[in-house]
């Protein structure tokens, strides 16, 4: 037998039933099903199950959020050095990051895994692997300035709030991981509103000539008429490629559109990711943006004559449709419904990133709203369906 | 010959499968039949510890309709009778005696049912104990003594894991599946036949029998299935429906005047010594039929391995068990499965491996591969649905005890077949969910 099978064999004990640590199976068994495949058998008359379990199902979240995380990790050590004046060799800039956006993941973690604990030993349920994302989702949307007694305190909201006091993962209505984020965004606006997000690790007078620190977003949302936004960007240094790509300051996990899109697929091949919300919220940018061009004038925003491509590279775009809209359990239960969930986020996502200046970018409200009506795209959806039944009721 | 495509249907590919040989088997010492497990009856005995039965004579009936009556299956005395908790009779024990003999049903050639009416017919079936082979949709109840039904649905062949195969069962006796469809015939202006599109040999030996072709894998065969896509107005939702191998049955009430008790059940599973079918009659121990299982720890299941009830080593067959199922029970733990490409792991959607490269038979066990989780609404039982229901809402209404709800959107379609919950992620029993909450309608309609 594998030794570390032996071992947990012994450790089992105390958690029995009727043994002293009973209360803290949960904690136990969280630790075992990790490592282990579960002992139990099926009880109901489908004696045989499928392989996929909740595990392998967030597993794979994980692995297609692992590129934006890896990269995150990078541009955050990049942005920071190249603000400061230092060099950009990959193993400095690697290392400035991890220093950087590491600790911000483990804070998430531990203090969101605490309370998944604390809640999953009082109700005694097994603990829910869903906060695995959760915790990881988190520190990818949040810029890499933000203190960590924040990260602690959001994501104490965002599992408590947006999770738990609904019964846990699979019956909240809305994303914790964007509640957790919409929580700091109001509650401590001065750390988050997209002026500054390049974590600067030099005194103030070393910082390099020109360096504004303005998001791309700020700046196109602060452009004024009769301005152009795309020319105030690129002559504060973006260009098409760089957003596309990611090299630019923003939050941690999602300046990056590629590396979302590379995950986007992964979520669609294994089909754990609904594609229909993707495809939706893709479609809703688009249009929205283009009418958005169509109705420009001298008059109106400069953000409106906006490039298409522009707008679809920069912000949190690719990231909050493929990894947020797509979150299953607050998005509609139907995968038509789901088509159009995703269109409505991306008109809506847009419409709050160009008209409304106070908020730097819509897709976290976009998406939370949307949430909010998935029941009732839901309930829509299925009166039309059941019109299509031959009716069988006594 | 009209052809049905069955949606959101799956292929297992399990292993233990039953080889086409027939073995026989011999009778023990005794007999059980077994009342609690015909469901949606109220069994009242007919007779009392120390009666001698002989092969046809009634042990007990429907309390509601004493038409519709259970025969023994053998020939003896019957040696005790086992209540279970409520005084529920559990099960009729039947010690038999060397000889057999059979109590004399009328009967009845293809020229005299011709000149039968329909409720004669129906009677003729009562007499005989084969009421029970029908089954009356949407509870799968069996019909009440005097109902006509608005059609009937016969499935030659059997999609799930395992069950008897037409190939065998039918071999050699298509002359009587003939005269057994003119029974049904006799009993509804409807009949409909369906056999699986892979089945080519079927349908040239059936003929102008076969009304229906329906294709897909598990469970394109299933009759609720079929009744499903086949149902043009709501009139025929009450509709019946017939296994082919009880159709045979029929046919043999019929044509030899006794209580016909041979049926052909396939013995399989990995840990069956030899998957095969078997000729068994109902009331045999699973040790007659299928003898030991290897030294480790097994599962014996009564019917298909998606749909069929858990029994024992000692267990006995049924009054509508069709197959004894011998799998491992649990599997060895292994380590960090779900970070694994996992080749060889069976699953309904592609985030394995194995739905890519691998086409070998998967095997068996009953191992949850998982842990109980509230529902995610991950999507995935809709994709695996037949009858196109919202598997995830129905079970959500049904336990918040909006029934309405749940009728509204087509429960009562719902098949049973439990594809659902083997694909569910979150391990919800969706299929005992569902099982009680069609339960407890029937007896809320019925009383």
């Amino acid at each position: 037998m594998n030794p570390l099978r032996a071992l947990f064999d012994k450790l089992e004990k105390p958690f029995h039933k009727g043994a002293p640590l009973e209360k803290y199976y949960p904690l136990f068994e969280a630790m075992e099903s990790f490592l282990f495949s579960t002992r139990l058998v099926t009880k109901s008359k489908v004696h045989v199950r499928d392989n996929l379990g909740t595990k392998r199902f967030m597993s794979m979240v994980l692995f297609a959020l692992t590129p934006c995380a890896l990269f995150g990790i990078y541009n955050t050590g990049y942005q920071s050095h190249l603000a400061s004046g230092l060099s950009l060799d990959l193993v400095s800039v690697v290392l400035t990051g991890a220093q950087i956006v590491l600790p911000i993941v483990i804070v998430s973690y531990a203090v969101g895994l605490f309370w998944e604990f604390l809640f999953c030993v009082i109700r005694g349920h097994e603990v829910n692997e869903g906060f695995l994302v959760t915790g990881l989702l988190y520190p990818l949307i949040l810029p890499p300035t933000i203190p960590l007694w924040q990260v602690a305190v959001g994501i104490t909201f965002g599992v408590i709030v947006g999770k738990e006091v609904f019964g846990g993962t699979g019956r909240n209505f809305l994303n914790p991981a964007l509640t957790a984020r919409a929580f700091l965004f109001f509650t401590y606006p001065a750390s988050i509103s997209g002026e500054v997000w390049t974590a600067i690790i030099t005194s103030k007078d070393k910082i390099v000539d020109g360096f504004s620190g303005a998001t791309a977003l700020a700046i196109a949302a602060a452009t004024e008429a009769p301005n152009n936004a795309q020319l105030a960007m690129e002559s504060a240094g973006y260009n098409l490629n760089d957003l596309f790509i990611g090299f630019v300051p923003g939050s941690i996990g999602e300046t990056s559109a590629a590396l979302a899109i590379v995950g986007g697929l992964f979520l669609i091949i294994t089909g754990v990711g609904s594609w229909r919300t993707m495809l939706g919220g893709f479609l809703g940018a688009v249009s929205m943006s283009l009418l958005f061009n169509y109705f420009a004038t001298s008059s109106t925003l400069p953000f409106f004559q906006l490039d298409l491509l522009w707008q679809l590279s920069m912000g949190g775009f690719a990231f909050g449709i493929v990894f947020m809209a797509t979150d299953p359990v607050s998005s509609p239960a139907l995968e038509s419904s789901r088509f159009i969930y995703g269109f409505l986020i991306g008109m809506l996502g847009m419409i709050i990133r160009v008209i409304n200046p106070a908020y730097p970018e819509g897709w976290m409200l976009a998406i939370l709203l949307m949430n909010v009506f998935a029941p009732l795209i839901d309930y829509v959806v299925l009166q039309k369906r059941k019109k299509k039944r031959i009716r069988n009721v006594i | 010959m009209k052809k049905i495509r069955v949606k959101n249907t799956y292929d297992l590919r399990l292993t233990g499968v039953p080889s086409r040989t027939i073995r026989e088997s011999s009778l023990g010492k005794t007999l059980s039949v077994l009342p609690t497990s015909i469901s949606l009856i109220k069994p009242k005995l007919s007779v009392k510890e120390g009666a001698s039965v002989k092969t046809g004579t009634p042990l007990f009936y429907d309390k509601r309709d004493e038409n519709i009556k259970f025969l023994s299956p053998g020939t003896g005395t019957v040696k005790e009778i086992v209540y279970g908790p409520r005084r529920c009779v559990d099960e009729v024990i039947i010690e038999l005696s060397g000889k057999e003999s059979f109590e004399p049903f009328k009967k009845i050639s293809t020229a005299g049912l011709k000149k039968l009416k329909q409720e004669d017919v129906a009677s003729a079936i009562q007499e005989g104990g084969l009421w029970g082979v029908f089954t009356e949709h949407p509870f799968r109840s069996i019909p009440r003594s005097t109902t006509v039904a608005p059609a009937i649905y016969v499935t030659v062949d059997n999609d799930e894991p395992f069950l008897p195969q037409s190939a065998v069962y039918l071999k050699d006796r298509e002359e009587d599946f003939k005269f057994g469809l003119a029974i049904l015939e006799a009993l509804s202006d409807k009949v409909y036949v369906g056999v699986s599109s892979q089945n080519e040999n079927i349908k040239t030996a059936l003929g102008a029998s076969v009304t229906h072709e329906l294709e897909g894998h598990y469970p394109a065969n299933n009759a609720s299935v079929f009744l499903y896509y086949n149902k043009e107005s709501e009139s025929e939702n009450k509709s019946w429906s017939i296994k082919g191998q009880d159709v045979l049955r029929l046919a043999e009430l019929f044509k030899e005047g006794k209580y016909p008790v041979q049926r052909l059940i396939v013995v399989a599973g990995d840990h069956a010594k030899k998957p095969s079918h078997v000729l068994a009659r109902e009331g045999m121990s699973v040790a007659d039929l299928a003898g030991k299982a290897p030294n480790e720890p097994t599962r014996y299941i009564a019917g298909g391995v998606l749909t069929g009830r858990q029994i024992t080593e000692k267990g006995i067959l049924g009054f509508n068990d069709y197959a004894i199922h011998l799998i491992r029970e649990g599997k060895e733990t292994d380590m960090l499965t779900f970070f694994k490409p996992g080749f060889d792991k069976p699953t309904f959607g592609r985030t394995y491996m194995s739905s890519l490269f691998n086409s070998s038979l998967f095997k068996m066990n009953t191992s949850l591969n998982g842990g109980y989780r509230a529902c995610v609404s991950c999507g995935e039982c809709p994709k695996a649905c037949p009858t196109e229901l919202l598997p995830q809402l129905l079970m959500k209404e049904l336990k918040a005890n909006d029934t309405e709800e749940a009728l509204d959107q087509g429960f009562l379609d719902c098949a049973g077949c439990g594809l659902c919950t083997y694909v569910c992620p979150s391990k919800i029993d969706l299929d005992t969910v569902f099982d009680d909450a069609r339960e407890k309608l029937y007896w809320e309609v019925e009383k």
